[in-house]
């Protein structure tokens, strides 16, 4: 036998590039899904997985696996979620050519596009310009595929070999000339006309293609490339290639996300009532029951209110004639003024911002060299965190996007996302005391080798491009929790239309085994209400922001913070200061704005206004102070 | 070669590739990209000389196509860069072998055991130290003096590296478009685009070759037409390092300053070879491909988006013994396509 590893991508270039929650589940789910043929191939040619932890041969555990094996699990037989990473470790026959994973993800890809093409394109490629051409050059040079195999060296030396192999770069995407993707902007749009020279041509080949796919699955300003297009369409013949339905329809848009804990306040309300009686007064409107099942576990039985369009929980989106071109004059005005009642019986609108949660292992390659570490345990507590996760998601009302080896991914409602990550952390850190146990070695310092995991968190108005959203979770999670902060920590940032309003990174506790610094800044949130958080902190902000650097966050020596902002806090109160309550309001306050990196106690002599800030949009939600 | 330094006065906007359509799919997001493919700045400066020798609009007149070419023909212009420079002296992209962690810098090296792998039979870059959390220095340059201890195989300082961030810094723009008739919004014209703002002290800088007029002053570059003034300046690139064979064969090292378009497949296999270099390729260090497009305005269509290797790509080579000359001779040469655009220009260093 010898070793296999072997790596497909682009991850980011395929997942982030989405314009709907829709796309990049599904993104998420075909990398998986494609993953998982190459692991297939794998053993079906007498090999076995050694990382991760899938099962064996015979007794498949993971629940993509297993169907693409055709022996689906009976706890999960239509598996939803990408559980596959892109990356895995094998033992092969010495005679195993690993040409045969790369064979088998460009047979299941193929077998994709080409039904795809069949069902949709074909029917509409003689009104394109070389549709097929750029078409087939698409598929056929969009994955990337690595492997290094050999020898067993027996010092785990092999855990390198595809870090190794990734120092030299060796795909290159063809030439694409022509108008580009509205989807990936690196691709040309299938309909190979200039828009400068043939717009009525290009309109018409995506008019056509609209009326063959559906307006969900095709809006009207998309154009894309036969890859995003691919990503788009394949929910819809799933079960023709790949064996089982998939739900794409179920995925929460993002204002829908947004306003989940106002719906849920709403719901029962005799406004939302009112709201449904005046929306379907001549007849039930299809377009405005876009969300009709969004699997959200906190509005189960929410009833139809909770299946209204995403946009119709938001004044500003109901207001736009854009948004909802399907409403007449009339009867918007008419849901406008019974939106208002029921905001005005809520206590409050729909938040617009809504939470994006990327977390990832840290240090995995160093765990799985490590010499007093035997890797199956670390394939095996994989495999345990990641059972869980979609179950600790959908306890805080969230969709788990992705979740498998040490990475998840999901969408959250902005006010249980912090404790949704704090779970997940929970969760993964069990996954590793479990299987260690009293076997868990010592680390270079002599502590018992810690096993972490890192976060970025965004908070992003529902406006705000998912492809932005998504570029700034990995920024947050790879250079601020990580990079910047050295691993075991939780990045948050606010992302608003016109960019970052907010950043914020902390250790996951207060001090090594205190507090959960998540829990401080729920209970700051809810101990203030939206109107004073509105002004007091934007009072921190402009007082004590001169009192640190804008990088460094050293403060002036000497300088006691704690009187400071108590005084500002008593001062905003202005007659009902209660000194007492003051002092306690900003001991809390204080904890998310030090300077803590991962695993360390906080840095006294620090001062992070931007945990301050982080705490007034917690507590505002965001509604209508956001600046 | 004479050089110039392009200061900009304002932000700079130099867009990527994705479509930007007016009236689409709500708030459009245009990134920006840094610094400038040498097209970009070829392209401005070439329309800054016509317009210094009297063009106005319009097509160029013969005299001018005879100075200063047409469309993709360069005529007798020859250009070099784009570089970055701080305070008049040119920076250059890290080696990808050279990797950091907090002030260590350590090289990566072809390792002695051949790899089987998707390219073959590969010696692949290694380190030999144990430090930890090393990283390629992808979005970072090096001063002359450090590139040429780079090329003689010494640790840079590091004090000659600069991280982008200290050199520029990204700024969202959200704009909105106005019909000039009506001076009213349009409707769905809300856009984001990212600008650059260049630290104090940093400019771009490029050679040119062909053009022996006045420096025409200011100039606009890039997207939405923002001004920079264009000098002349003195710039020197690194020198080559002496190179010394050893066991009967010559080692060296060649690492791209400009993106490069090489259409032979050599670059991407051990054994094979670089366009005009003697030798074989043993090893790679080799970052992703960066996409270059533009905007054909005479047949008003995108050019192409072609993938190029990007700088700091640093190949490791073998060549015959009695070669050193014919390797130096290489150096700060262009290899590959479009190499009278700049494109493709690479030093020579050493590796043991």
């Amino acid at each position: 036998m010898k070793l296999l590893h072997f790596t497909l991508g682009p991850v980011q270039g395929f997942v982030s590039q989405a314009r709907r929650t829709r796309d990049l589940w599904s993104g998420s789910f075909l990398l998986s899904y494609l993953s998982g043929q190459a692991m297939r191939a794998v053993l079906d040619g007498g090999g076995k997985i050694a990382f991760p932890d899938v099962g064996g041969q015979t007794n498949v555990t993971d629940p993509l696996l297993a169907a693409i094996m055709r022996r689906p699990l009976s706890t999960d037989e239509n598996p939803q979620i990408g559980s596959l990473p892109n990356r895995f470790k094998a033992e092969v026959p010495d005679d195993f050519d690993p040409k045969r994973c790369r064979d088998a993800v460009q047979s299941g890809w193929k077998g994709i596009a080409d039904v795809v093409w069949e069902r949709y394109v074909a029917p509409v490629a003689e009104h394109g310009n070389g549709t097929k051409e750029i078409w087939e050059r698409q598929v056929e040079s969009f994955w990337e595929m690595s492997w290094v195999s050999g020898e067993d060296p027996g010092d785990r030396s092999d855990q390198r070999w595809l870090d190794l192999r990734k120092n030299w770069r060796t795909h290159h995407p063809p030439a694409e000339p022509g108008d580009k993707c509205t989807l990936m902007g690196n691709w040309q749009e299938i309909s190979g006309y200039v828009r400068a020279r043939k717009r009525k041509s290009q309109d018409a080949f995506w008019n056509a293609l609209r009326q063959e796919s559906g307006e969900l699955n095709l809006g009207e300003h998309e154009r894309l490339c036969a890859i995003a297009l691919i990503k788009r369409l394949f929910p819809g013949v799933a079960e023709e290639v790949i064996g089982w339905k998939l739900e794409a329809g179920t995925w929460p848009s993002t204002p829908y996300m947004a306003a989940v804990p106002w719906i849920e306040e709403a719901h029962e309300r005799s406004e939302a009532k009112e709201y449904l009686c005046i929306l379907e007064e001549d007849g039930t409107p299809r377009w405005a029951f876009g969300e009709y099942d969004t699997k959200l576990p906190c509005l189960r039985g929410a009833g139809r209110f909770a299946k209204l369009d995403g946009n119709l929980f938001h004044k500003t989106a109901l207001d736009n004639e854009r948004a909802m071109p399907e409403l007449s004059a009339q009867k918007r005005e008419k849901l406008l003024d019974v939106l208002s009642k029921l905001n005005r019986a809520v206590g409050h609108p729909a938040s617009p911002f809504y939470a994006l949660l990327l977390m990832d292992g840290d240090r995995l390659g160093s765990l799985l060299q490590h010499d007093q570490i035997d890797p199956k345990d670390v394939s095996r507590a994989l495999a345990r965190f990641t059972e869980g996760v979609d179950e600790i998601v959908g306890e805080h009302c969230g969709r788990t996007v992705y979740a498998g080896g040490d990475d998840v991914l999901a969408l959250l409602p902005l006010d249980r996302a912090l404790s949704a990550a704090e779970k997940l952390r929970e969760r993964f850190l069990k996954s590793f005391d479990d299987v260690l146990g009293v076997r868990r070695p010592k680390g270079e310092d002599g502590e018992p080798l810690r096993t972490t995991i890192s976060a970025g968190l965004v908070f992003a108005h529902y406006n705000t491009t998912l492809r932005s959203v998504m570029r700034e979770a990995h920024r947050l999670l790879d250079e601020v929790a990580k990079d910047k902060n050295g691993r075991d920590s939780l990045a948050v940032s606010v992302l608003t239309g016109s960019g970052r309003t907010v950043e914020w990174v902390s250790g996951w506790e207060e001090s090594p085994g205190g507090t959960l610094i998540a829990r401080h800044l729920q209970n700051l949130a809810s101990s203030f209400d939206e109107q004073f958080a509105g002004r007091f902190f934007y009072n921190v902000r402009e007082r004590f922001g001169v009192l640190t650097g804008e990088d460094d966050h050293t403060l002036i020596p000497g300088l006691d913070a704690e009187k400071l902002l108590v005084a500002e806090y008593l001062k905003s109160r202005e007659r009902e200061g209660d000194r007492e309550k003051a002092e306690a309001v900003i001991e809390q306050l204080l904890k998310v704005c030090r300077e803590r990196r991962g695993g360390e106690p906080a840095d006294e002599g620090t001062l992070d206004v931007s945990g301050a800030m982080l705490v007034r949009f917690l507590a505002t939600k965001g509604r209508g102070v956001e600046r | 070669m004479r050089y110039y330094l392009l200061e900009p006065l304002d932000t700079l906007f130099f867009r990527d590739g994705s479509p930007f359509n007016a009236g689409e799919t709500g708030q459009m997001e245009v990134l920006g990209t840094f610094p400038p493919s040498p097209t970009t700045v070829v392209g401005a400066l070439r329309a800054a000389f016509a317009r210094r020798l009297g063009w106005q609009y319009g097509d160029w007149s013969e005299d001018i196509k005879k100075k200063l070419g047409d469309g993709a023909d360069l005529g007798p212009l020859r250009f070099s860069g784009t570089y970055v420079a701080k305070d008049g002296e040119p920076l250059f992209p890290v080696p990808l072998h050279l990797l950091r962690s907090g002030r260590t810098l350590v090289f990566l090296r072809p390792g002695e055991a051949a790899l089987s792998t998707d390219i073959g039979e590969a010696q692949l870059p290694e380190i030999s130290t144990r430090t930890k959390g090393l990283k390629p220095l992808e979005k970072a340059y090096l001063t002359r003096r450090g590139m040429e201890k780079a090329l003689r195989g010494e640790t840079p300082d590091p004090e000659d590296v600069f991280e982008a961030s200290e050199l520029w810094s990204g700024e969202n723009r959200v704009g909105i478009q106005r019909d000039p008739d009506s001076r009213t919004t349009n409707e769905d014209a809300l856009y984001q685009t990212t600008h650059v703002r260049l630290k104090k002290g940093v400019a771009l800088a490029a050679g040119v070759e062909g053009y022996e007029g006045e420096a025409p002053g200011l100039l606009t570059l890039g997207g939405e037409s923002r001004m920079a003034n264009l000098k002349p300046c003195e710039l020197s690139l690194p020198e080559a390092p002496s190179l010394e064979p050893g066991g009967g064969s010559l080692r060296y090292t060649a690492t791209l300053i400009t993106p490069a378009r090489i259409r032979d497949e050599g670059w991407r296999k051990p054994g094979g070879a670089l366009p005009g270099l003697p030798g074989r390729v043993v090893s790679a260090c080799v970052g992703k491909p960066v996409l270059i497009g533009g905007w054909d305005t005479e047949k008003k269509k995108p050019l192409p988006l072609e993938p190029y290797l990007p700088p700091g790509s640093t190949w490791f080579m073998e060549a015959e013994a009695a070669k050193p000359d014919e390797v130096k001779e290489m150096h700060t040469r262009h290899i590959g396509d479009k190499r009278e655009w700049g494109y493709g220009q690479i030093l020579i260093g050493g590796w043991r």
